[in-house]
């Protein structure tokens, strides 16, 4: 099929051979058969524009959903996943371990004294922070399925599918020793070295129908203000 | 005859021709549920008023978003007036789109290319 418009063109084709035999019973016949032709091919014409601007129309109305679809997923401060894709992809990963009866884990993540950093340093100088931290979180999270999300203002939420605890314990410990080696200065901070860091919470769970993944945020919740409680700048597993 | 004005809605353009001076403006967006619906009663003023008229009538159309059907009316429009023009009577058009959106640049360039004698300006904002 060389167009879509196969069945018209053979129309045509038909329709012109008709008037070439010259079998019309009178030259008006023949004239207003004519006529009704051009008149046929200029609407054919007609609708193969119509169906081109529509073509044109609907592929940059996909590229903008698309974009769009992109950019609704995305925090923009931070390039991470923001925290409706979070939330999408636990559902997900939730129900892909219920079947496989995997382990999944969450790794909570929040910056010490942030508060203290951004009135020392201004705003600017503390979304610029959360950036640097941001990347060094996505550094080590790297296996295809791993979700680094914003969660909250100075929060991140990492997803590590089919990981048990000691391994996302190696993935906070990396993180927590990626971000104190950045050694950005905070000169605020009530910790000794003064320097900017973070504390961590770590769960993970087999799902079961007698769980759910509120337990799961709540246990990677309690976890991090264990971690908090124990001087900050550190990791604790639950 | 009356000056034609209708208010925009979410769908349908803003329609506003005043008959002093000559212009008519459809301005906004066009994906009407029934398209035939709402341009019959435009279409039927705009032949009025060609049959009345001697004066020059000039059309700016900025649409911004328009659907197929849309497409179709501006088209049976478009025709109605390369007629009018054969028939003598003096009919501009102008497609004004941004610069930057060229989806309306190409269909105006789509439009442009089915007339014979009706002037079709494309002018780029």
């Amino acid at each position: 099929m060389k167009t879509i418009f196969t069945k018209e063109d053979k129309l045509i084709a038909k329709a012109e051979k008709l008037i070439k035999s010259n079998s019309f019973k009178s030259l008006e016949d023949e004239e207003e058969y004519r006529a009704l032709l051009d008149e046929y091919k200029s609407l054919l014409k007609q609708v193969k524009r119509i169906i081109k601007m529509s073509d044109k129309t609907q592929t940059e109305l996909k590229a903008v959903s698309e974009k769009l679809n992109v950019i609704s997923h995305i925090d923009a401060l931070t390039d991470l996943y923001n925290r409706r894709h979070f939330d999408e992809v636990l559902q997900k990963e939730w129900h892909s371990a219920l079947r496989s009866k995997d382990e999944i884990a969450l790794v909570m993540i929040d910056i010490d004294y942030f508060k203290k950093y951004n009135d020392t340093y201004g705003h600017i100088q503390g979304d610029k922070c959360l950036k640097r931290v941001a990347d060094i979180i996505k550094a080590y999270a790297k296996r295809p399925r791993d979700i680094v999300a914003r969660f909250g203002g100075e929060e991140f939420m990492i997803i590590l599918p089919e990981t048990k605890i000691k391994g996302a314990v190696r993935v906070g410990k990396d993180i927590l020793t990626g971000v104190e080696n950045m050694k950005i200065e905070h000169s605020a901070s009530p910790l000794k070295q003064q320097i900017l860091t973070v504390s961590i919470g770590i769960a993970s769970i087999s799902p079961s129908k007698e769980s759910s993944i509120e337990e799961l945020l709540t246990e990677v919740d309690k976890a991090l203000y264990t971690a908090k409680n124990s001087g900050r700048n550190c990791l604790r597993p639950i | 005859m009356e000056s034609l004005m209708i208010d925009k809605t979410k769908s349908t353009p803003e329609i506003n021709f005043d008959i002093n001076s000559g212009t008519l403006w459809i301005k906004g967006e066009s994906f009407p549920e029934n398209a035939a619906k709402f341009y019959t009663p435009i279409l039927n003023w705009i032949k009025e008023y060609l049959k009345k008229s001697t004066s020059e009538m000039v059309f700016e159309f900025e649409i911004i978003y328009f659907n197929s059907s849309t497409s179709k009316i501006f088209m049976t429009l478009f025709d109605l007036l390369d007629d009018e023009v054969q028939d003598g009577k003096k009919v501009v058009v102008n497609w004004r789109c941004d610069k930057e959106n060229e989806t309306a640049i190409e269909c105006g360039e789509e439009f442009k290319e089915d007339l014979e004698l009706l002037p079709f300006n494309i002018l780029l904002l």
